[in-house]
């Protein structure tokens, strides 16, 4: 390399590491502002639930049918944005990578398994039948457990909200893996939820749950993917295969 | 003679709340609202627990929970500290400096008055 080009390259170098730098501040700054926001959030919910539900338990005396009926609906709202807030700070969390994702090997099925059975009786009492579909040989991926649980609780917890007395929920675990490049993937096919879900849904655009893009982003933190399979219209998760 | 909360919260409305529902408790409740009033407090109202938010103007609550178990007077006392679901790197902060429990925001007075009696039956043993 001539001297020149040692001159450039140095350059070129020195300005992708004070770009880096910048971007990293950014981040920082961006966290900083989020985990604020969302305290300063957190904080009024607390004196609003609380003396709602003071006032319908009638602890500060009698209201009547109209009233209580209008405090119900302000205690549900209340509810509605305190889980809005939980799901954001999860989201920032793992967004900013602070969760500390272990990859290790999981045996697939056994998690799957582990989060039906502990659905099960809820399931049960609403009349759904949950059945998991899977491969002969048990697929082994790379990924943090405790998450993907969470992953797979959250998801079946959603088919069930939407799921009809009498219908089934399957989740598919495809025996075949699915090769993307160099790497191989295990693709779980999740449960149809109804509502028109479309690929718009799983992206991380406006309109979609903020549950799904904690999903995706989850997922994506482990090296795997999520996307819209358009024939079955359902939500297909591929999960990076040990090996 | 009833125990003494001590309550350190900078809203005023999430103050009067657990004030209030302490009080119905037979708690006597003293309160503070910034950082360098709360370890004022602490020092000569003789608190049986505090309760400690996080986020406070003059001195954050980290920074009171470790000058609190630093000084001989205030080391025994129980703290619990208000803080953020799902932030675990907050509750962490929190143990390390030496808080017995912490509560999230938003929380439940009832699961807040549970904690104290726990802590509060511990410290009598």
């Amino acid at each position: 390399m001539g001297g020149e080009d040692s001159t450039r390259y140095k350059e070129a170098e020195r300005k992708l590491k004070q770009k880096f730098r910048e971007l990293k501040i950014r981040n920082q700054v961006r966290e900083e502002f989020l985990t604020l926001a969302l305290h300063k959030l957190r904080s009024p919910l607390t004196p609003i639930k609380e003396y709602v539900s003071k006032i319908l338990d009638g602890k500060v005396g009698d209201i009547n049918q109209q009233q209580k009926r209008y405090l119900e609906i302000v205690k549900r709202q209340v509810e509605r944005l305190i889980q809005l807030v939980e799901e954001l700070s999860e989201l920032s969390t793992v967004k900013s990578g602070r969760l500390g994702l272990k990859k290790e090997p999981i045996a697939l099925l056994d998690i799957i398994e582990k989060v039906v059975q502990s659905l099960r009786k809820e399931a049960e009492d609403k009349g759904i039948s949950l059945c998991v579909e899977s491969p002969d040989s048990q697929p082994i991926i790379r990924g943090d457990e405790k998450t993907l649980r969470e992953v797979f609780t959250r998801l079946i917890k959603n088919s069930l909200n939407e799921t009809p007395a009498g219908r089934g929920i399957i989740f598919s675990v495809k025996g075949e893996p699915k090769i993307i490049g160099q790497n191989k993937f295990v693709e779980i096919l999740l449960p149809e939820i109804g509502g028109g879900l479309t690929q718009e849904k799983i992206g991380n655009k406006e309109g979609a749950s903020l549950g799904l893009v904690m999903v995706r982003s989850i997922v994506e933190a482990q090296g795997g993917k999520v996307r819209f399979e358009d024939e079955s219209n359902r939500v297909v998760i591929l999960l990076p295969l040990v090996g | 003679m009833p125990e003494k909360v001590l309550i350190v919260e900078d809203e005023p409305d999430t103050l009067q709340l657990l004030k209030e529902s302490l009080e119905s408790e037979g708690y006597e409740v003293v309160t503070a609202t910034d950082g360098i009033e709360a370890e004022d407090k602490a020092h000569r109202e003789n608190p049986d627990i505090i309760i400690l938010d996080i986020f406070l103007p003059k001195r954050d609550g980290y920074e009171v929970c470790r000058r609190l178990r630093e000084d001989k007077s205030s080391f025994g006392v129980p703290i619990i500290m208000l803080t953020a679901k799902g932030d675990y790197g907050s509750r962490l902060k929190g143990f390390l400096q030496g808080a017995f429990d912490y509560i999230t925001k938003p929380f439940s007075t009832e699961d807040l008055i549970k904690k104290i009696r726990k802590l509060l039956s511990i410290r009598k043993k």
